[in-house]
């Protein structure tokens, strides 16, 4: 039939170029998995959690938990309820125990990203958006968007991570588009980014 | 919610709607992370269960994938990137076959990219306007006008061509890119 007398829409589903949806059950099974990686913490044993979490990921799964963690323990302190997560609850267990991996000009090294940064905006699910003062690791353009989990969230702080505010300038490295915490993230200052500017290629 | 009734949910929207979510995202040029995306989209929605509109919870999870993609582009301009790749292919492929895509993907690359997004959202992920409102983040009204919008100018460069389109010559000269904005002075 002519395009040019057919509906715009029935004519666009030809050039899909994704007419098919089905995915096979390997790659199904593999997503999920990646998922259930992601949000699994008390109906997995430890022990096979270690197996599967990359050192990445289970950085920042323990770095989000201990996040959760300071959370309940101000609630607590301050004798107030927590406010209410957005999700299902996170149970604390061994997650409490430090990062994996500690701040040095080596580990920052090793991350996709490390610059010198002012929030200009906190959002939704601890999302921060910086103007990227200098560049220390990875390629970056004039301003970015990062989960900044336990560390945009007012008067919560984690492992080793300030509490961002606006206008804030801050030290942050990370991968993907995660701030990590753990001391990857600090309020900036001279002698720190004296000491990341060394590892800039 | 009880952990084993979110785990439930999870699932459900899991089994739902993986598929269908994976193919949005490869649809907007991500094939490559594309598995990353899809895995990052539940867990935003395993963090959010309680936030997920009822009989909406497709588009919702295509309007957190698409945020997603948007932030890890950075301002890339590489939105709809598959659209583009599709009409240089049809572009060096000027065999009879292709002659038909070829004009519908040329005049869909000619459009702005928010006249792009929003014909695809309705023909290849098949969402009526209210379900496109979620996916945008906008009313179902503004979906339906966009869309009804969108519809014309994509018609009238069909029918009539991409360079002789009144409705895209106008369109470019006062919302397009700069590259467009140049070519329709021209024309």
């Amino acid at each position: 039939m002519n395009n040019h007398s057919r509906d715009p829409i029935a004519a666009l589903r030809e050039i899909d170029p994704q007419p098919n949806h089905q995915l096979s059950p390997a790659v199904s099974g593999r997503l999920w998995a990646r998922i259930e990686e992601r949000i699994v913490t008390d109906t997995t044993a430890p022990a096979s959690r270690q197996s599967v979490f990359s050192p990445r990921r289970l950085m920042f799964a323990v770095s989000g938990v201990a996040a959760v963690a300071v959370a309940v323990a101000v609630a607590v302190l301050v004798n107030t309820s927590p406010a209410a997560p957005t999700g299902p609850s996170v149970p604390l267990g061994d997650a409490m125990a430090s990062c994996l991996d500690a701040e040095s000009a080596g580990t920052i090294a090793d991350r996709d990203f490390a610059f010198d940064g002012t929030v200009t905006a906190i959002g939704d699910e601890e999302r921060v958006t910086f103007t990227v003062n200098r560049v220390f690791v990875g390629d970056l353009g004039g301003e970015i968007t990062l989960v900044a989990s336990g560390m945009a969230a007012g008067h919560l702080t984690s492992n080793g991570g300030p509490g961002m505010e606006v206008g804030g300038r801050y030290l942050v490295s990370g991968d993907e588009d995660f701030a990590w915490s753990c001391g990857f993230t600090q309020t900036y200052s001279d002698a720190l980014a004296a000491e990341w500017d060394a590892i800039a290629p | 919610m009880e952990q084993t009734d979110a785990r439930r949910r999870l699932e459900a929207l899991f089994n739902a709607h993986h598929a269908e979510l994976m193919a949005f995202v490869r649809r907007r040029g991500a094939e490559a992370n594309a598995e990353d995306v899809a895995a990052d989209t539940f867990v935003v929605a395993w963090r959010r269960l309680d936030d997920i509109p009822a009989g909406a919870e497709r588009a919702w999870l295509f309007g957190v994938a698409r945020r997603l993609l948007a932030n890890s582009w950075r301002g890339q301009q590489r939105g709809m990137k598959a659209v583009e790749r599709l009409a240089a292919n049809a572009r060096s492929s000027p065999t009879v076959e292709t002659g038909v895509s070829s004009e519908l993907t040329t005049a869909l690359a000619a459009l702005r990219e928010a006249d792009r997004e929003v014909l695809t959202l309705a023909a290849w992920e098949e969402l009526t306007p209210a379900e496109i409102g979620v996916v945008l983040g906008i009313t179902r009204n503004a979906a339906a006008i966009r869309l009804h919008r969108a519809r014309a100018r994509f018609a009238s460069a069909l029918k009539y061509g991409v360079k002789e389109s009144r409705w895209l010559r106008t369109w470019n000269l006062v919302r397009g890119s700069p590259k467009q904005r140049r070519e329709a002075e021209h024309e």
